[in-house]
């Protein structure tokens, strides 16, 4: 492809894009839930309704969930044997003398 | 579980659970459109639901990040301590023990507890369901075998075992 070509269809692409611009913008914004469109009201009434509070719990249940798990993990199971501090040299495994 | 390993397969978990979230969210959801966080209560009928379910779905996929930047965040605490050892195998083995953990948790409660949607809306309840479950089951196992293998492994254990408990 020879330099001027490309321009030329770089150029036309971009006055495409430019055109078509509101088009798409136009149809983005109908359909956005923040927008002042009747599909707009219609989505947030659908959000922010009643049930708001009762879906928000639900979506975020495993949340929760998930993060006691690694608190788990990290910290040891509740009344585990996990020690909370380590033990003296003097008490340890052998094995775990260095070498 | 040797002590040292904690911290790492704590972090590594998160960073798993954010990936299991967001594999989720990006094949399920987007790609393939198989469901999505609220169709069984609000399906996809029309663009209204499509977009009702995804402000919930942006909803999960926050929270979602803010685990994974949680893990990051662990991880780069933990990459700070110079005497805790790094094995790749506990590492990815954690990564695996998180993606299951949350395939297993999130099935639980999405698809079977509070029905909020199914892995194939379509069909409902399905055997999907189960197999989404069992994929949990399996990497929550693989996982925990790789950490137990690094936990009882002669080179690693003695790293595991020289290293003190940062915390």
């Amino acid at each position: 492809m020879t330099g001027p070509s490309r321009a030329l269809r770089v150029a036309a692409l971009v006055a495409i894009l430019a055109g078509a611009s509101p088009i798409l913008f136009a149809r983005a914004a109908h359909a956005c839930p923040v927008c002042n469109t009747e599909t707009g009201a219609a989505v947030r009434a659908g959000i922010f309704d009643d049930r708001f509070v009762a879906r928000l719990l639900a979506t975020l249940a495993p949340f929760p969930v998930l993060l006691a798990a690694v608190a788990a993990l990290h910290h040891g199971w509740p009344g585990g044997d996990r020690p909370r501090s380590p033990r003296p040299p003097s008490q340890r495994d052998p094995e775990r003398r260095a070498p | 579980m040797r002590e040292s390993q904690r911290p790492l397969v704590a972090a590594a978990t998160l960073l798993g659970i954010g990936m299991g979230g967001f594999a989720d969210g990006i094949l399920f959801h987007q790609v393939l459109q198989l469901h999505g966080m609220l169709t069984a209560r609000v399906p996809k009928s029309d663009v209204t639901g499509v977009e009702i379910n995804m402000f919930w779905d942006g909803l999960f996929h926050a929270f979602t990040w803010l685990v994974t930047a949680f893990g990051l965040w662990r991880l780069f605490r933990v990459a700070q301590q110079r005497d805790v050892p790094l094995p790749t195998r506990t590492f990815v083995g954690s990564l695996a023990l998180g993606w299951g953990l949350f395939n297993l948790v999130e099935g639980v409660i999405d698809h079977h507890v509070l029905h909020l949607h199914h892995v194939v809306e379509r069909l409902g309840p399905s055997p999907y369901d189960w197999l989404f479950l069992a994929s949990g089951v399996l990497l929550l196992g693989l996982g925990w075998a790789a950490i137990r293998a690094d936990a009882v492994a002669p080179g690693t254990r003695q790293r595991l075992h020289a290293a003190v408990p940062h915390e």
